[in-house]
């Protein structure tokens, strides 16, 4: 397995871009970078981790306390394990040097697992679940800053097993980047930068998001932005980004029940 | 004319509202009514919590340091338009020990992640040879 500190980590970017300190000044550097390709990267990284917290506490006021989080990165500025300290939580990731970092950083916690996959071997993950939740399949699940970076297929397979495997009244939380059929040139060159990174955006309009979701049950509120979920006026602030009188490009969060 | 308990609360919460996004990670912005009603007790307080306490209490919380630099400043700005100088000069004073409580305490919790973060990738490149 590589672990190599000179090296930028996306983990770490993140880690970086909420304003934590577990991070290195090659990802510090790499994340500034991407700041100044994509002004508003901090923002949206700072919307999706708000509304893992708003989610984490609206599951646990409902009496949840088994959290499979998908793709998670490292879990530090407040995830699960901390927003919950009671909860049993399976957190997984695809990188090698993120799960092992993570699992340094949230020590010898058997109410915390960290899993090794990539979301599209989604049976590996469900496996480890079935372990780690002792069969118990009524799950609060979170694919926060997730669902965009999934191609239709996976993105399809993965919702729609979700719901095969788990029991009635499992609740799962997603946040998605809805952008418009048309991008302007501006958008256009974001998603190519994204693109040259390797972690291309699938751009969906909320029509589109909204034929992925069946059969789970949308939850009120509904599509709501993210910028709403956390009670900040406007919008994500994509300057330049939004095409006029197009309303919908956006972040939102949603949750949906299994019912 | 005084600014009132409800006055001070309502700056200081539209001010953490207007810089929700320097704020941590760990701050929903939902949570900052509950730190705004905080911060305009402790101010309007005749013996407010020691302002040592309540710049580590922040910190914790995730308020960011651009976010309490502009809480003091709509502040002694709110006072100075109801005019009470005394009232901005004593709020300016209590501030600044917050203030410098938060720095404190951040440059330490700083200093102790990296110590952790060095002490973890290190265990990490020893087990992995």
């Amino acid at each position: 397995m590589e672990f190599d500190p000179s090296q930028p980590n996306a983990g770490r970017i993140y880690d970086y871009l909420l304003g934590g300190s577990h991070n290195f000044a090659v990802d510090r550097m790499a994340a500034e970078r991407l700041v100044q390709m994509i002004p508003t990267i901090e923002n949206g990284a700072r919307l999706n981790r708000w509304f893992l917290d708003i989610a984490v506490n609206r599951l646990a006021d409902l009496g949840f306390n088994r959290y499979l989080d998908l793709a998670s990165g490292l879990p530090t500025q407040g995830y699960i394990h901390e927003i919950r300290p009671d909860a049993l939580v399976l957190y997984n990731d695809y990188d090698q040097a993120t799960v092992a970092y993570a699992r340094e950083i949230i020590g010898n916690n058997p109410r915390v697992i960290y899993h090794q996959a990539n979301i599209a071997e989604l049976e590996s993950i469900l496996a480890q679940a079935e372990q780690h939740f002792a069969g118990e399949r009524k799950l609060a699940i979170c694919m926060i800053g997730v669902s965009y970076f999934l191609d239709d297929q996976v993105l399809s397979h993965t919702l729609q097993r979700l719901y095969e495997w788990c029991a009635p009244g499992s609740q799962i939380a997603i946040s998605w980047i809805a952008l418009p059929e048309n991008p302007n040139p501006k958008l256009q060159e974001l998603l190519a930068r994204y693109r040259a990174m390797g972690s291309p955006i699938y751009a969906r309009t909320v029509e589109q998001i909204k034929q992925f979701i069946e059969p789970w049950t949308l939850l009120e509120p509904g599509f709501q932005r993210l910028s709403e979920w956390n009670e900040i006026d406007g919008t994500w602030v994509i300057e330049g980004d939004r095409q006029a009188g197009d309303e919908q490009s956006d972040m939102y969060g949603t949750f949906m029940i299994k019912g | 004319m005084t600014a009132t308990s409800t006055d001070i609360y309502s700056v200081v919460r539209e001010t953490l509202r207007a810089n929700s996004l320097h704020n941590a990670g760990t701050l929903p912005p939902p949570r900052l009514h509950t730190i705004a009603m905080q911060i305009g007790q402790f101010l309007l307080d005749e013996q407010p919590t020691s302002a040592t306490l309540m710049g580590r209490m922040l910190f914790q919380q995730g308020i960011g340091l651009k976010s309490l630099l502009a809480v003091v400043g709509a502040v002694q700005a709110d006072y100075l338009r109801h005019g009470e100088q005394l009232r901005a000069i004593e709020s300016y004073e209590l501030l600044k020990v917050v203030i410098e409580s938060f720095v404190e305490h951040q440059i330490a919790h700083v200093r102790s992640e990296h110590d952790r973060f060095r002490q973890t990738v290190g265990l990490l490149q020893r087990s992995l040879g």
